[in-house]
């Protein structure tokens, strides 16, 4: 009886609430191939570090590898049209339609192109923690526009993410992960957008700042994917390369439903345990936000076929489902408005 | 062959290869290019690549090259002498008085960064050729620097916290807080200790000579306002700029590096010839230290990929001990574990491993932490892989190798001491977290 | 200029043969090149500490990080220690044990050191070369670019640091190896 040893390392810390999602992704291959399957979940820089996961699970050091597609960015930086897209203003693709775009909009084959013949990997990609919604992250006194963000060190994540805040005319601060606890301890840095309530909380930003600014349209959706050596993929059954496509299947809907719940439960913390002021990112921050993400993924366009590529299909995929999908969250919206809970 | 006793066998080899004398850092790159083509094929090249890489992209580490050059552009110009000679005239009836000096700038540094191969390779110029000419014992002394410039990955900041906080699910500031009494605790062992041995036998750390003291109050005035005030004043604000939240560790070494030259330049002590020489020696002493870092790194995630953790680890569970007997067994294995591996390796696959059983059997996680820190802080101090002596040795060529090891046993001895105090009083841990943070 | 030769004992008493014109020529020659190149290298430090500087300047001047920064520091940092490798290797930088070599005889510290360059040293090196080559390939093949900053500046140029560095350390290497042998052979340091 053949056995496959999967090590999937993936770019978080043990704690993460995604690497708890892998675990059970592991735990479910293995039951469902009868033990067949022997999968290993790995912590970030347990072997190799978050931005070379792609490269060594293409290279064969690991057989699979857990990150988001933005890691890849330089790359290819239309990596992170697949996951971490902004809200920008023609498209208005939300969490739930992007990926509705991956699966039926042709975006996972888009995908598959830009790895495999654009990049040059040895990988194939299944999407499976599309994490949702990210905070604009905590502050030290309230801001209500962009005016307000003027003169404050704001620490932001790099890539596509960090570009629309510098468009956008932010003090962006980059500093890494390492040094971010220390710093803003210690006021190197006067606000942080991290990743969301639930990973927020590990960091202790809690302990250092007093307002947290929930969802901001900088970026929209996070969706995690598991890259498999495709060396590994195709040495596999077909029952057993059915078995990953179920788990991720799976693992998606689990992380849509831990996310909402979850996230939730731990901003009701900050606010009752912990006395964080909890607030909506204001909307002048929001719009400002669409306009420079506009300008930044126009740039981008206009560099790169593929790029423009993409962007056009989630384009012609967001005018699809817009005025039907757009209609449900506005009716949805407007009930919740005279809902019963308050 | 398994792939998990490779792993064992890896380690025996290094110990044999690294004692018979083959420089350091290449044996680590050779055993484990070794066991890992023997575990993953040619695949363990491009992981090599992605290691060296990875060391080359730390941008924290960037503060090493430049407190060195800080530490030797000082010392060049005799700066550094003048600064731990005045400490010594003040303190001149007192025995082991640069003992005192050495461990409180560790223990200062160690609160100003959150690595160690700074504090060691500064501290080992500015005080290491001081410490020699008063006659103190080069095994105490190299010891103290070593063992001091390990508290640096203890006392906050502190990266292996940092990266240990989101595993244990304990937010990062409250293993800040609950490393500090550790901290302060082993910092305080080691000067008592220091102090009392050179006390009981002032061969160790002989007081300044009567003829060599200063001949009244005003002379030492005089040495301070102008010999050490400018200086202090420098590596002051370079620290003091991390503590007062101006700049991080890596901006301050560079602001550090800034100063001092300004000083020399300052006194008229500034050479074109002392600069390039100084560069030259920065070059060499940092290479070496990261060379080495990255050695350990490759190391590391090859002994991570042959799952022997894994396999180590499972036996240790199934033994079915007491919470107690289990944290003990636990804290001793990360101990033994420490002698060929640097924190990164345990911390991120041991520690996942055997957390959930922690967990289970209730004991308090910030605890926990605080002890598989201090247990982790000796991984520095253990040959084979005794980082911190290696970096002593860089800057300190002529002291034996077996000197600075027995040194550092001494105060792994003490080492040993404040774990055990943390693992009988818990409190010592858990009472600064519960006062800043509230009860949880 | 080699000061490991210092601290070496000279072996016998009886007068040892000089080192062959041709030998010392070749050590020479690479020996001078990997100090006249670890000299160039160390001056990498000043535009480091400058970027550092400027970075916190420009943080408390204008309010906003200086957006090449970040990159730059660990360019500079990362190619600064790994060029500077053949340099540490040529003036005895990288550590040793020392508690059984140095009682050795020259001999045995010949015979241990060639071991150590044949066996360990090369082997090793060829193949950082030789992957850290591909990777560079790959890099320049991509145009790929940093993802730790916004700016995401190109990446080739240091990602020919490792094949270079590799590349330095076995020419250094060549030397050393023939110093050992020298040991070895004629019981003398060179
Ligand atoms: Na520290
Ligand atoms: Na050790």
């Amino acid at each position: 009886q053949d056995t496959y040893r999967m090590r999937i390392q993936a770019a978080v810390p043990s704690g993460a609430m995604s690497f708890e999602m892998l675990e059970r992704f592991g735990e479910r291959l293995e039951i469902m191939s009868n033990g067949e399957f022997d999968v290993r979940v790995l912590p970030g820089g347990a072997i190799v570090p978050s931005n070379q996961i792609l490269d060594s699970v293409s290279d064969g050091v690991l057989e699979a590898g857990f990150a988001w597609p933005q890691f890849w960015s330089g790359k290819h930086p239309a990596t992170a049209l697949f996951s971490n897209t902004p809200v920008w203003a023609m498209a208005g693709l939300d969490s739930l339609t992007h990926l509705s775009w991956m699966y039926e909009g042709g975006g996972i084959d888009l995908y598959h192109e830009l790895l495999q013949d654009e990049i040059g990997v040895n990988v194939v990609s299944f999407f499976v923690t599309p994490s949702g919604w990210q905070p604009l992250g905590w502050f030290n006194k309230p801001i209500e526009s962009m005016a307000d963000m003027d003169g404050l060190r704001y620490r932001t994540p790099p890539g596509l993410v960090g570009e629309i805040f510098d468009e956008a005319g932010v003090s962006t601060v980059f500093i890494g992960p390492q040094e971010l606890v220390p710093a803003a301890e210690r006021g190197v840095v006067d606000a942080a957008g991290w990743i969301n309530p639930v990973e927020d909380y590990p960091l202790g930003f809690h302990d250092i700042f007093s307002h947290y600014y929930l969802a901001s349209v900088h970026q929209w959706t996070d969706t995690g994917e598991i890259v498999i050596n495709r060396d590994f993929w195709d040495g596999l059954p077909d029952t057993h390369k059915e078995m990953v496509r179920t788990a991720a299947m799976a693992t998606i809907l689990e992380t849509y439903t831990k996310d909402i719940s979850r996230n939730a439960d731990m901003i009701r913390r900050f606010e009752e345990e912990f006395g964080i002021e909890v607030h909506p990112t204001p909307a002048d921050i929001n719009s400002q936000l669409v306009q420079a993400g506009e300008r930044v993924i126009n740039r981008h366009a206009a560099d790169s076929a593929i790029y423009k590529n993409i962007v056009d299909s989630q384009i012609e995929f967001a005018r699809k489902v817009k005025p039907s999908w757009g209609e449900v969250l506005r009716a949805y919206d407007s009930l919740a408005e005279d809902a019963l809970i308050d | 062959m398994s792939e998990e006793m490779l792993g064992l066998a890896l380690l025996a080899g290094l110990f044999v290869l690294i004692i018979v004398g083959f420089p350091i850092a290449f044996t680590l790159l050779f055993v484990a290019v070794i066991a890992g083509y023997s575990g993953i094929g040619m695949r363990a090249f491009n992981l090599m690549i992605t290691q060296v890489e990875r060391t080359m992209e730390m941008t924290t580490l960037a503060a090493i090259p430049l407190f060195i050059f800080m530490g030797l552009i000082l010392e060049r110009a005799g700066l550094m002498e003048r600064l731990f000679h005045a400490f010594q005239l003040l303190f001149a009836r007192v025995r082991g008085s640069l003992y005192l000096a050495v461990l409180s700038t560790s223990t200062l540094f160690a609160m100003a960064t959150g690595i160690v191969g700074a504090s060691v390779t500064v501290i080992g110029l500015m005080a290491g050729r001081m410490m020699e000419k008063s006659g103190y014992d080069v095994r105490l002394s190299a010891g103290a620097i070593a063992a001091g410039g390990t508290l640096g990955i203890l006392i906050p900041p502190s990266i292996m916290l940092i990266v240990l906080g989101p595993i244990i699910g304990v937010p990062v500031l409250r293993l800040f807080a609950a490393v500090i009494f550790p901290g302060l605790l082993l910092a305080g062992l080691f000067i008592a200790y220091c102090m009392i041995r050179s006390f009981l036998n002032p061969s160790l750390g002989p007081p300044l000579p009567p003829e060599k003291r200063a001949p009244n109050v005003m002379f030492i005035a005089k040495e301070f306002a102008l010999g050490v005030v400018p200086l202090f004043v420098v590596i002051a604000a370079t620290l003091g700029s991390i503590l007062a939240g101006l700049a991080t560790p890596t901006e301050a070494s560079g602001m550090g590096a800034l100063g001092a030259l300004l000083l020399t330049i300052a006194y008229r002590k500034f050479s074109f010839r002392n600069f390039s020489d100084s560069l030259a020696q920065t070059l060499k002493i940092s290479s070496m230290v990261l060379f080495l870092i990255a050695a350990a790194n490759y190391f590391g995630a090859i002994f991570s990929i042959l799952g022997t953790p894994y396999l180590i680890t499972d036996w240790l569970l199934d033994l079915g001990l007491s919470p107690m007997a289990l944290l003990i067994v636990i804290l001793c294995f990360i101990f033994v574990l420490g002698w060929s591996l640097d924190w990164a390796p345990i911390v991120l696959i041991l520690v996942p491993v055997v957390f959930p059983v922690i967990q289970e059997l209730g004991i308090n996680p910030v605890w926990f932490g605080t002890l598989v820190a201090v247990c982790l802080q000796t991984a520095w101090l253990t040959p084979p892989v005794a980082l911190s002596a290696y970096f002593l040795k860089g800057v300190m060529p002529h002291w034996q190798l077996k000197d600075i090891y027995i040194g550092m046993l001494h105060f792994l001895g003490l080492q040993i001491l404040g774990l055990s105090l943390v693992v009988i009083f818990p409190q010592i841990a858990l009472w600064l977290p519960s006062v800043l943070f509230g009860g949880r | 200029m080699n000061e490991a030769s210092t601290g070496r004992p000279a072996s016998g008493a009886q007068q040892p043969p000089p080192t062959p014109p041709i030998l010392r020529r070749f050590l020479g020659a690479i020996d001078s090149f990997t100090d006249w190149t670890g000299w160039l290298i160390a001056f990498l430090l000043v535009p480091l500490m400058i970027t550092v500087v400027a970075e916190v300047f420009g943080r408390y001047m204008m309010g906003r990080s200086l957006f090449w920064s970040y990159d730059v520091i660990y360019m500079l940092y990362g190619s600064l220690f790994m060029l500077g490798a053949a340099y540490t290797l040529l003036h005895k930088g990288h550590i040793r044990s020392d508690f059984i070599y140095v009682s050795l005889p020259v001999r045995w510290q010949g015979l241990i050191d060639t071991v150590a360059y044949v066996g360990f040293f090369f082997p090793v090196m060829f193949f950082l070369l030789w992957y850290g080559w591909d990777n560079f390939q790959d890099a320049v093949r991509l145009n790929e670019r940093s993802i730790h900053s916004a700016w995401g500046p190109v990446l080739y140029p240091f990602r020919a640091v490792i094949p270079l560095a590799a590349l330095m350390l076995l020419v250094q290497g060549l030397s050393e190896t023939t110093k050992s042998l020298h040991a070895l052979i004629t019981g003398r340091w060179p």
